[in-house]
């Protein structure tokens, strides 16, 4: 009994000097950031942000130096390189002392057409009695551009070749040229039916509905913009439309049934658009974008010949890639690094249970001329968010 | 010398011989008796032996099996030329692949190989051909693992501690047996008295207990013999969820009667086999908590023979068989069912037709029930005559054989608006609804021998057998029909003083009928819903229109194996050698072969039309075999106590499609909003299939010191190399039927061009054909067994207590090479016998 009682006050006194030791140290530090801004002269109007990640207190700084309590920061840098919204970016930094950090600055993506994939939420979600769930599936489409565009005949896809199954493409490998799609569903309208203003979104859901009734733990998407509808001659299989959401219009699915986007996030999804005045009917007809290739799959065990055939898009055509794959079992990008030279994902391995209801995400640059701006540097593993809970109003809001 | 040879193997032959032969005066049994009990004490034999008579086949004996330590009769197969040694999976069916590559298939389409191979145990084959136990719209849950449904005999049923004696005809059967396409599995149980016998084994997923005796009475004119035996394995020792248990009993009289002219035996075998299969999930987990699956069987059979023989030198005999088997099983399938996609309908229209169907919740639990009832029955009269004409000295026999199957079962119960699986379309029906098949079949077989020389002499067993399928009706084509299966075999034999050497050749045709499903399978309703018309989230109910197609392939027919095979060896000074070559060409095994059919259909007054798919049982599978069995055993080696006994086998097995097929393999799904494979499918005259090959040897060397009443055995059991290559197929579509018309095109370069049509073109890389093999891999297995007392004796058994795993290399992305790097981790079992 004594023996304890000693075991607690010698316990104690450590505590207590370990509290008083604790006085005694810089509780600041000051960050003093180094940008490299590659091409650029000129940096302006800075913003240098560092997020507290225990915290979850933000600091700003208009300047290059600033001073935070010790502890990790998410640092990221808005500014006008030359008079373009340029940013930089870095995570999970653990700052204990004054010290320097170094971040690579690239320009904001402002192409003509700028719409881009905001939130994918691909994995489902799981009902409240553990079961899967798949039918509420979405894509937020961004206009990430000054302008408003519009949206008639965007095609949303998926890609044909896996993540995490690598192919050895050989002097066959397009990837440079063409993005392989399993799955094209288009936007209708007459050029100027879909128009969104900048900062504006498109929900497009596979089922536009209130999908809580079937799962407690899901979402009411009834009042998406679009939705795909599979049309089904068996009744086994039966895809349900809202008379009030537009259709996309189906171009091409490699399944028969129902299009249910990669569930573990293998596939790599985008937006893509024909050139002006190019019909379906044009593009099927045309060999150039049925192509047929041997490769060889590589595995653990050694690499095996196959052979494959996939519709294709080149990759001016598209107007934004999200690569995607699971952080652990990513092999390869299935598309060109110039289109995506990164990938995002949800979960750490593909049949992780703890994906279900969270999405990937595009990180907020700010709000530039009272529009909000996301982030577009062609590189998903900084441009997203991963493992978000899924909010299909996010950017609505 | 030579003499006291000849005098020493004419018992020996007489022995091997012994069921079948009679003409024994009593002095002669009494002689044979004792010289069986003499051979059995010093001549323990742990491996299985080859039989050089009639056919290329595997005697395993008691001995061999008590060193084995099987848990079923699975474990028995590993001691056949080129077997390998499989832990005991329990928690899976377990069907018999005769002759075929250890890498070899074990695809459904391939089934008719172990559905072709019987079991006949006392005589009375067990018949698989009204097993209907399968869950259907479930293919891929619990059930599918354990389904034999039109695979044969589940393995894992069969209990061996009974057994006394086990040959395993590889090659050509004798013309008694029947209904058989790949071998025969002959199963002799014990029949004689014996103290009480125990045994417990356990290993790392399963434990056993056996307890039988024999009893005598009247100088054993009547033996009673029973035994009961209980399993209990699970698919994993840490979870005790899913688990497999087994209960076996057996009661078997053999009485024999001596009138002044008749001796007549009559043997009443009654047995009971009872095994659950039981799959949970752990309660404690919140998740799925309603989910289980028990598959329940329990058969019990009547086995009755009756032989009647003169009682001095026969010159006749006749024998009785009749078997009566039943079965009750039962599957009890619970599962909670969310709908992952919102709205699916609950289709329980069972007419052909327009119909208003109302919508599944979106959460239900769905249970699922099928019953069968199995009857099986087998009687076969047959009478053999013994006679010499000339020199020749004839062993003929002649029988009739009815085999009458029927399932009395309620099939499939379950509440059709609250399905397993609500995508599937299929509709319950009853068992006892599908009409019983009726199998007559006859034989005549005459084993001839000519002592021609000293020297040389010649064996003649030549047999014809007859199989028909009664009472079908008349549209089916093998109603009625006989197919007949000439055997053959001619064997040479040269004996010398020390020995003989032998060469046989043998030639056989062998035929397995269609099952009750393949012949009577279940009608398909094709539930179809309008393309212009959808579902609206407020909706509650839906139209389809169901079409009905009966799936029955009334041109079946039986599966053939046409084999053939050489053998030669020698037996000198007891160094027995053999070696088989054999081919087997099944060009017509059952497979589900893919149906098209057009079809038109109105909706609210719409039209549409459509193809359709679904599944029918032909003949479409080819199985081909081919290989070199062989097997050299040692004396036993005095000064060490050593026998040494060497098998393997290089087998190679083709397994392809023998019809061509149409195929939505490569469909690309929709294009340009038309959906490809409802309108469009190809047929292609290709080759779909693989070749698997191994090279396989075992090399055994049992120490038995009797003294000490010890058996050793070290098993190095080596795979040379296996191999595996796919066929090539050319995926150029011959033919594409279209929806408009149902009419089969050709399929030529217009259609090549059409922006549809061109997706049926499928080009496969060359690379996809090469062949591909594995190399060298070698395990040592122990097993020892010692006597403790004169009761008690101890037995266990290591699998691979050292490997042999060189790594090897094979090609990598780049032209760069990968090595592959192998484990194996080892396998435990002990047991212990005892002898009151």
């Amino acid at each position: 009994m004594k023996v304890e009682r000693l075991k607690i006050i010698a316990l104690f006194l450590c505590l207590l000097f370990v509290a008083c030791d604790q006085k005694d140290i810089n509780t600041t530090a000051k960050v003093t950031v180094v940008l490299h801004a590659e091409g650029i002269d000129e940096v302006s109007e800075i913003e240098l942000k560092a997020h507290d990640i225990n915290m979850n207190k933000d600091y700003t700084e208009s300047t290059l130096v600033i001073t935070v309590p010790v502890g990790y920061f998410d640092f990221s840098v808005r500014a006008l390189g030359d008079g373009q919204a340029i940013r930089a970016y870095k995570r999970g930094v653990k700052v204990q002392h004054d010290c320097t950090i170094e971040m690579d600055a690239s320009y904001v993506s402002q192409g003509d057409d700028n719409f881009v994939l905001a939130e994918i939420f691909f994995a489902g979600t799981e009902t409240p009695e553990g079961k899967r769930y798949i039918g509420d599936k979405y894509f937020v489409v961004f206009n990430n551009s000054a302008d408003t565009l519009a949206a008639d005949g965007l095609i949303l896809v998926e890609a044909d070749l896996n993540s995490v199954q690598k192919y050895d493409l050989g002097d066959q490998d397009f990837r440079d040229q063409y993005f392989a799609v399993d799955a094209m569903y288009r936007i209708p309208g007459d050029g100027q039916t879909y128009r969104v203003a900048p900062g504006q979104v498109l929900l497009i859901a596979d089922n536009a509905m209130d999908h809580t009734e079937a799962n407690a733990n899901s979402f009411d998407l009834s009042v998406a913009d679009f939705e795909w509808y599979d049309v089904s001659s068996s009744a086994g299989s039966t895809d349900v439309d809202n008379p009030d959401v537009t259709n996309l219009d189906k171009i091409y699915c490699y399944t028969q049934t129902i299009w249910v986007p990669h569930n573990q996030g293998h596939k790599s999804f985008g937006l893509a658009r024909f050139p002006e005045g190019m019909t379906t009917e044009d593009y099927f007809a045309d060999d150039a974008y049925l192509l047929q290739y041997n490769y060889e799959l590589v595995t653990a065990a050694g690499t095996f010949s196959q052979s494959k055939k996939s519709y294709v898009l080149p990759n001016e055509w598209m107007v934004d890639v999200v690569n995607m794959a699971p952080s652990e079992t990513f092999q390869w990008l299935t598309s060109s690094d110039k289109l995506d030279a990164g990938y995002a994902y949800v979960a750490p391995t593909g049949s992780d249970v703890t994906r279900f209801g969270k999405a990937v995400r595009r990180k907020t640059l700010g709000v530039i001329n009272e529009r909000l701006v996301l982030q577009d540097t062609n590189n998903s593993s900084d441009d997203f968010e991963m493992g978000v809970p899924a909010n299909p109003f996010y950017f609505k809001n | 010398m030579g003499s006291i040879f000849c005098g020493l193997m004419i018992p020996v032959v007489l022995l091997a011989a012994r069921p079948d032969s009679l003409r024994l005066d009593s002095a002669q049994q009494a002689l044979l008796d004792s010289l069986e009990r003499m051979f059995t004490i010093q001549e323990v034999v742990v491996t299985a032996e080859e039989k050089i008579e009639r056919s290329s086949a595997s005697v395993i004996n008691k001995e061999a099996m008590q060193h084995i330590q099987p848990s079923s009769f699975t474990d028995i197969l590993q001691t056949l030329p080129g077997g390998t040694t499989k832990d005991p999976n329990l928690t899976n069916a377990n069907t018999i692949r005769l002759r075929e590559a250890t890498n070899g298939s074990t695809s459904g389409e391939y089934d008719a190989s172990s559905l072709g191979t019987s079991f006949v145990i006392d005589g009375a084959p067990v018949s698989t051909d009204a097993n209907m136990q399968y869950v259907q719209s479930d293919a891929s849950g619990a059930d599918s693992k354990r389904s034999s449904v039109g695979a044969g005999v589940d393995m894992r049923t069969i209990s061996t501690d009974d057994i006394e004696k086990v040959e395993i005809i590889r090659g050509i059967a004798g013309a008694e047996y029947g209904d058989v396409t790949s071998g025969v599995v002959k199963i002799d149980r014990t029949s004689k008295p014996t103290p009480w016998r125990a045994r417990f084994k356990a290993d790392g997923f399963s434990k056993l207990l056996f307890f039988g005796k024999g009893l005598g009475w009247n100088d054993e004119q009547t033996v009673l013999n029973f035994g009961l035996d209980y399993l209990n394995a699970k698919a994993d020792p840490t979870n005790t969820l899913e688990n497999y248990q087994r209960i076996t009993a057996s009661v078997r009289l053999h009485q024999k009667w001596q009138a002044d002219d008749f001796r007549i035996r009559w043997q009443s075998h009654v047995d009971y086999t009872g095994s659950i299969d039981n799959e949970k999930i752990d309660p404690d987990i919140h998740r799925n908590r309603e989910d289980s699956y028990k598959s329940e069987y329990h058969k019990l059979s009547w086995n009755n023979t009756l032989r009647l023989h003169q009682a001095d030198v026969p010159w006749w005999c006749f024998c009785m068989q009749a078997n009566v088997s039943g079965e009750l099983d039962r599957i009890c399938q619970t599962r909670f069912v969310q709908l992952t996609t919102p709205k699916n309908p609950a289709i329980d229209n069972m007419q052909e037709g327009e119909a208003t169907v109302s919508l599944l919740p979106y959460k239900y639990v769905a249970k699922h029930e099928v019953e069968g009832i199995p009857l099986n029955v087998f009687v076969r009269p047959k009478a053999e005559f013994f006679f010499d004409t000339w020199k020749l000295e004839h062993k003929a026999s002649a029988g009739i054989e009815w085999r009458y199957a029927k399932n009395f079962g309620r099939g499939q119960i379950y509440d059709l608006s609250r399905p397993l699986n609500y995508s599937s379309s299929l509709r319950p029906r009853a068992y006892y609804d599908i009409p019983a098949s009726n199998q007559l079949a006859w034989y005549i077989q005459d084993d001839i021998s000519f002592p021609l020389h000293e020297h040389f002499g010649l064996n003649l067993n030549i047999g014809l057998r007859g199989t028909s399928l009664l009472g079908l009706g008349s549209q089916y084509a093998i109603n009625g029909k006989c197919y007949l299966d000439p055997r053959a075999n001619i064997g040479f034999n040269f004996p010398f003083s020390k020995g003989k050497f032998y060469v046989a050749v043998a030639i056989g045709q062998h035929t397995k009928m269609p099952t009750l499903l393949q012949l009577s399978p279940n009608l398909l309703y094709m539930d179809l819903q309008a393309t212009d018309i959808a579902i609206a989230p407020t909706d509650t109910t839906m139209r389809i229109y169901t079409h009905i197609i009966n799936p029955t392939n009334y041109d079946l027919q039986p599966a053939r194996n046409l084999k053939w095979e050489v053998r030669a060896g020698f037996d000198i000074n007891k160094h027995k050698l053999s070696i088989t070559y054999f081919e087997e060409d099944m060009r017509n095994a059952f497979r589900g072969l893919m149906q098209v059919e057009a079809f038109d259909y109105t909706i609210s007054e719409n039209a549409y039309d459509r193809l359709l798919t679904y599944s029918m049982t032909s003949n479409g599978s080819r199985i081909y075999k081919q290989g070199v069995e062989w097997q050299y055993q040692s004396p036993r080696i005095k000064a060490i106590c050593t026998r040494f006994t060497l098998n393997g086998a290089w087998l190679r097995t083709v397994y392809n499609n023998s019809e061509r097929m149409y195929s939505t393999e490569k469909s690309p799904g929709v294009v340009n909003g038309i959906n490809v494979q409802d309108h469009y499918i190809g047929l292609y005259n290709w080759t779909e299939g693989y070749i698997r090959e191994s090279l396989n040897s075992n090399l055994v060397a049992d120490v038995y010191i009797q003294r000490i009443g010890l058996t050793v055995s070290a098993t190095l059991e080596t795979t040379i190399y296996t191999a595996s290559k796919t066929l090539e197929k050319n995926g150029v579509p011959e033919a594409y039927i279209s929806s408009k018309d149902g009419q089969l095109h050709p399929y030529d370069a217009v259609a090549a061009q059409d922006p549809i049509l061109k997706t049926l073109i499928f080009d496969y890389n060359s690379g996809l054909f090469i062949r591909r093999t594995v190399p060298f891999e070698g395990y040592l297995n122990l097993r020892v067994q010692k006597s403790i007392t004169k009761f008690a004796n101890i037995a266990l058994y290591v699998n691979r207590l050292l490997d042999i795993l060189p790594d090897y290399q094979v090609s990598g992305a780049n032209g760069s090479m990968v090595t592959i790097h192998r484990t194996a981790s080892p396998y435990f079992g002990m047991e212990i016998n005892l002898n009151i």
